[in-house]
């Protein structure tokens, strides 16, 4: 029946020989778990000529502790990450997400890594990465760098690099996370996702992160919400100033009306979840 | 063989009889089908709604290396078909390829068979079509306004006007203590089966014969279909069905691919051609539910009786008719089985739009009436100050009543259901009281329907027929014409066969829908097979059982009416003594008087009238079947979220056959009635549908279903197989408005606009909030 | 083309595939097992789910080419000698089984479940089976009968099929 049109598959052993065939091909695609890169394919009006798979790359693999930050191979498959005990102890707000990405066969084929590189901003990976203050190991055949993940999302995607690590810092951060479906169905694209990190200080919060994804954008940081609650201990925040606050972010995002609502109950919701920490 | 022996298996949850070969992966579909040299076909659909064909070039897709035919109309005997001819001829609007006009995006005009897909899909790109494009209408609204496209010959674009009208309804709302008027809104939905469309065509050069292996709920219905379109005589069509992976309304008529593997099979010399639709072409060019704005105006009296329902319906009926008149008589009809009225007048209009083909959906029509009149009827009993439940009992029908448009309603357990029903969920207790925990309150509803078994709309009879044959081991083959599409009718029949023949249920080997081999049919639909084919097989089992007794009557000398066959023996009725096996009474029979094959015949054509399509007069059923269904639902008021916590189903099902099966059907149709109420919509855009995914158009899944609890009430009724009534949709029916009520018993807000939306809760709640 | 080495069902296959050969496409018309359906190819219904490596996967997102060295079970490997698998027993006792569609995916995530986790709850069969469709049933008797199995099962009949 031949469901795709042809293309060279390539299954390198070593990350160099895959960074060497990305620059050799015309027009590669990377292969992580496939759940987005075949599907588009299906699709796709622009056809790659050359498929190059990861899985056979042994250094995209893995999950350890190194200096104060958690590294993640990008090629670790969604269940490996809920199953992992570095995430169960110190993420388990990217745990919750991760459950409730797709599927169980998709959390069985889907890697972090695709997650983030292939750039679909349907899912709620990147926003709870970003929040947790992910940063992301890129190589390409002129050396590595490492950069944001809400840089690398909103930066001009590079064709020919590979993302080799996701980095979390392993801190004392509090994390909620929250997800509103488009059918009140929890297997479902999120109508709107939040997820909202802070670090604790002697007095209140600090360095507070916002970050809300939907099925219209990439991540959006609430920046107004982040600086209204910055240092604010937990009894001096009012409702009225976080939905002053998420107001004023609402202008640099596409929300509409019932999204805002949602957003709002959520920031509710934490504002009690945080009371009840102080009490 | 099974080792397993049940006897008398009617009534009996037996294992189906499809589903060793199911759960193994051995069941094979159409879909699986393949045989050497098959082509691959596809359909060349067109891209506008709404245009002129003015050339259709094919030259250079013929000439495309593997391409083995390419057929448009000009191949065809430009005949029309429809699926009403028989009472609505004017219906008949859809040839198999078109070639004047394209009437929806999808609109079939040519078709090609390559050796494979990708130069089947080159093929079509390399037709050129001209078009003239015309404006197109998208809605009814623009449809029937004056001077707009049009679409058919037909007026103001109306491709169906139905009334019902009797009594006095302008006297009698005079006359109410209270009245009201309200508007519901359903929308359109997909049938998703998983199995998708596919057919496969072989036409034989030296017999001129063609055979078609198709997913269809319906093989007669497309054998007659195909005949007229081909000018051939039905004996030299033969279609078969082999397992259907779903159908729920949208396999029941032939489509144009169906037509086009079989021609592109003649035209490429007897090559077989296979045709499968993709799930965007699913979604986006077969069948779809009828969007309907609903509006009533009824009145009541203070204590409670139903004094007039008046209204109308528009339906958007999409590009063609399909079974636009059947769909529009049953969501303006099915509210005589439900409620005694003596007063009432509604319309019902059947539009014709630039958007794909509104046609058969579980519940034909019913499921937008319900939700419009059951959430109406809670509403009305709100007025008065009256409990809904016992507004319902009020009202309901009664059992051996003939309703004021002449049905004739005999087994009736419709109040028994809402009595149970109401004490299963502990409705006194629960209707109306306050149930608030934080942000989520709790509420509670109600909606009842009833259904036919069989509908007399499409022709002049309802016949089903049923053969026996009984080998010399005493092997039993069922030979019907029934359609199985995995709602377990080959197992329902098979019980009633065993069960009147007196046999194991084990022993029955079912052979269906074949229209060379199998007797006549309609198919699957209007929940008419357990009930009409139900009492074909039975007749046959008869008519088998009788020949038998027969024989060994002659053979002992004795009366064959003494006799009986039970528990796989031959018995004497006076004392249920056993005169012999049943497998020796058949080599008897083998073996006396130089042989006598066993070969039982039935046949059922259920009592009905035909209808007065001008009133809406006449007995459209053999029977009727009726339930009560209650809905809990947690509202969150701060997000408008509505989740279904719970449902209760009560069903007078005459008697279950196999009562897994029928806890199967509820179950199935409960869950689908949820996904419609809540988020089911299939969504357009100039036409065009905009979620043709399953990662779009969003189904029920595994994870939040409710616990359903399905009771039976047994009113075993005389016209069915053992007491039995069909009942594979009526469970769709009062969900949407069961929810419905449920979120206003919670939160006080009636949501008239399916589906329920958080958005749309939420935005009713400020409404409310704002008026005070 | 690509030469691989599959498992499938317990036995070895070698074989030649297109590079952009897809699992299901392999099973289906170079194997010919044709238990394994599709429905919707982008990973939404699960009808052509198959184990691979002790995982429920979607084989309508998988390149053979890719899964070169695994270990494949579709439903024509379940049971033995002849036996069907307890799975398959409780899926026809229960009703399970409608159109059957989506009967033989929705069996290999109930034992792609139930090998790693012998006595689950409802609530995590629903979520095990939450990327198999099902139109027809309304999944309560598939989740009554892979309870049913869960329960029937002996300690000893658990064997996964090993890691890669």
């Amino acid at each position: 029946m031949a469901l795709l049109r042809d293309f060279k598959f390539h299954s390198p052993d070593t990350l160099l020989q895959a960074l060497a065939l990305l620059e050799q091909a015309d027009s590669p695609v990377l292969l992580a778990g496939g759940t987005f890169a075949l599907n588009t394919l299906k699709k796709s009006s622009k056809y790659p000529t050359d498929v190059i798979s990861l899985r056979k790359i042994p250094e995209l693999n893995g999950i350890k502790t190194q200096d104060k930050e958690l590294w993640i191979g990008p090629m670790t498959r969604i269940d490996e990450l809920i199953g992992s005990r570095f995430i169960q102890d110190s993420f388990v707000c990217l745990k919750e997400a991760a459950l409730k990405l797709g599927t169980t066969p998709i959390r069985n084929m889907a890697t972090i890594g695709g997650n983030v590189a292939s750039r679909f901003y349907w899912v709620d990976l990147p926003a709870v990465l970003i929040a947790l203050g992910a940063r992301l190991e890129v190589v390409s055949q002129d050396g590595g760098r490492v950069v944001g993940l809400y840089d690398y999302l909103t930066e001009k995607k590079l064709k020919k690099e590979i993302v080799s690590g996701i980095l979390l810092p392993l801190e004392n951060r509090g994390a909620y996370h929250f997800r509103h479906t488009c059918t009140v169905q929890e297997v479902d694209t999120p109508y709107l996702g939040l997820t909202f990190s802070f670090t604790r200080g002697k007095e209140g919060l600090l360095d507070v992160r916002a970050v809300v994804n939907t099925t219209l954008s990439f991540p959006v940081f609430l920046k107004g919400v982040s600086s209204v609650l910055q240092g604010l201990g937990y009894k001096e925040i009012s409702l009225d100033d976080m939905r002053k606050a998420v107001c004023e972010d609402i202008k640099n995002t596409k929300l509409d009306e019932y999204r805002i609502q949602l957003l709002c109950v959520d920031m509710e919701n934490i504002l009690s979840l945080l009371n009840g920490k102080a009490a | 063989m099974n080792k397993n022996k049940t006897l008398s298996p009617v009534g009996k949850s037996v294992p189906r009889i499809d589903a060793r070969e199911k759960v193994s992966g051995e069941a094979k579909y159409v879909f699986d089908m393949t045989f050497p040299g098959m082509l691959v076909g596809k359909m060349l659909r067109s891209p506008h709604a709404h245009a002129k064909i003015l050339k259709i070039d094919t030259s250079k897709a013929l000439k495309l290396k593997g391409v083995k035919a390419v057929i448009t109309a000009e191949d065809t005997l430009k005949i029309k078909f429809g699926s009403n001819e028989f009472f609505f001829p004017y219906t008949v609007d859809q040839y198999p390829l078109e070639f004047e006009k394209v009437r929806y995006i999808g609109d079939e005009i040519a078709a090609v068979a390559a050796v494979d897909e990708e130069t089947a899909k080159e093929a079509l790109s390399l037709i050129e079509v001209e078009y003239e494009i015309l404006s197109a209408v998208f809605n009814t609204v623009d449809a029937m306004k004056p001077g707009a496209p049009q679409i058919h010959s037909s007026m103001n674009n109306i491709g169906v006007m139905l009334p019902v009208s009797f009594g006095n309804p302008d006297k009698a709302l005079k006359e109410s203590d209270y009245v009201r008027e309200d508007i519901f809104y359903l929308q359109s939905a997909a049938h998703c089966a998983l199995e998708p469309h596919v057919s496969l065509g072989q036409y034989e050069v030296s017999t001129n014969k063609i055979t078609l292996w198709t997913s269809t709920q319906a093989p007669f219905k497309v054998r007659e279909a195909m005949a007229k379109v081909l000018k051939m005589a039905t004996a030299d069509i033969r279609v078969i069905k082999l397992n259907v992976g779903g159908g729920f309304g949208g396999k029941l008529e032939m489509l144009p691919m169906d037509f086009a593997a079989c021609l592109l099979s003649k035209k490429s010399g007897g090559l077989p051609v296979k045709i499968t639709c993709s799930r965007e072409e699913e979604f986006s060019f077969t069948r779809r539910k009828h969007p309907m704005v609903y509006k009533l105006k009824s009145g009541v009296k203070k204590d409670g009786t139903i004094m007039a329902i008046t209204g109308e319906v528009i339906a958007d009926g999409g590009a063609y008719c399909s079974y636009g008149p059947t769909v529009i008589a049953a969501a303006i009809m099915r509210i005589f089985m439900v409620y005694k009225i003596e007063n009432i007048r509604l319309m019902g209009f059947r539009v014709y739009t630039n958007n794909s083909i509104s046609g058969a959906i579980r519940g034909f029509g019913g499921v937008q009436s319900g939700f419009a009149i059951e959430s109406h009827m809670d509403m009305l009993a709100r007025g008065i100050g009256m409990d809904s439940m016992e507004f319902r009992l009020k009202n309901a029908t009664d059992p051996n009543t003939v309703t004021v448009n002449k049905l004739i309603i005999s087994s009736n357990g419709l109040k028994d259901c809402i009595k149970k029903v109401g004490e299963a969920c502990g409705w006194k207790e629960k209707n109306g009281k306050d149930k608030t925990d934080g942000d989520i309150v709790c509420g509670i509803g109600m909606g009842i329907a009833a259904d036919v078994m069989g509908s007399k709309m499409y022709k002049s009879h309802e016949s089903a027929g049923s053969i026996i044959k009984v080998e010399e081991d005493g092997s039993v083959y069922l030979f019907t014409g029934a359609a199985d599409t995995g709602q377990g009718s080959d197992t329902a029949l098979a019980q009633i066969a065993a069960q009147e023949l007196g046999v194991a249920y084990e022993r029955i080997r079912v052979k269906a829908a074949d229209t060379e081999t199998t007797p006549f049919d309609t198919g699957s639909f209007a929940s008419r097979v357990t009930f009409i084919s139900g009492n074909a097989t039975k007749n046959a089992a008869t008519d088998a059982k009788k020949q038998i007794l027969e024989i060994v009557a002659l053979e002992l000398k004795c009366d064959s009416n003494d006799f009986d066959i039970h528990d796989e023996c031959v018995v004497k009725k006076a004392d249920n003594s056993k005169i012999m096996d049943f497998d020796k009474a058949i080599q008897l029979c083998y073996s006396f008087d130089y042989g006598r094959l066993i070969i039982g015949r039935g046949n059922y054509n259920p009592k009905t009238t035909p209808i007065d399509f001008r009133t809406g007069q006449g007995n459209v059923s053999g029977s009727y079947s009726f339930e009560a269904q209650v809905a809990e639902v947690e509202v969150n008021k701060k997000t408008g979220e509505v989740r279904v916590t719970k449902m209760y189903d009560v069903h007078d099902i005459g008697y279950p056959v196999n009562p897994a099966s029928v806890h199967g059907q509820i179950e199935g149709s409960i869950v689908m009635g949820i996904g419609y109420t809540l988020y089911e919509d299939l969504k357009f855009d100039q036409g065009r549908v905009v979620n043709p995914s399953f990662s779009k158009y969003r189904l029920p899944r595994s994870i939040g279903i409710p616990k359903i609890e399905s009771i039976f009430i047994e009113t075993n009724d005389p016209q069915g197989p053992f007491g039995a009534k069909g009942m594979g949709e009526s469970s769709l029916l009062p969900t949407a408005a069961a929810i419905a009520n449920a979120v206003y018993d919670a939160v006080g807000v009636q949501i008239k606009d399916l589906p329920i939306t958080p958005e749309k809760v939420l935005k009713a709640l400020k409404e409310k909030e704002d008026r005070g | 083309m690509k030469n691989i080495t599959l498992k499938v069902n317990g036995k070895i296959c070698e074989l030649e595939v297109r590079d952009s050969e897809l699992l299901i496409e392999t099973l289906r018309e170079r194997l010919g097992f044709l238990g394994t359906k599709y429905s919707c190819l982008e990973g939404d219904c699960g009808v052509c789910t198959v184990i691979v490596d002790g995982k429920n996967v979607l084989s309508c997102l998988m390149l053979s080419a890719d899964c070169d060295g695994a270990e494949v079970l579709t439903i024509e490997g379940l049971g033995k000698d002849g036996e069907p698998h307890q799975l398959q027993k409780s899926f026809v006792e229960k009703g399970a089984v409608q159109c059957g569609f989506c009967t033989p995916g929705m069996i290999l995530a109930a034992k792609a479940l139930l090998d790693k986790n012998p006595d689950p709850t409802d609530k995590e069969i629903e979520k095990a089976i939450d990327g198999n469709l099902c139109r027809c049933t309304g999944y309560m008797k598939i989740v009554e009968a892979i309870k049913d199995a869960s329960r029937k099962i002996k300690p000893n009949d658990q064997i996964s099929i090993s890691k890669r």
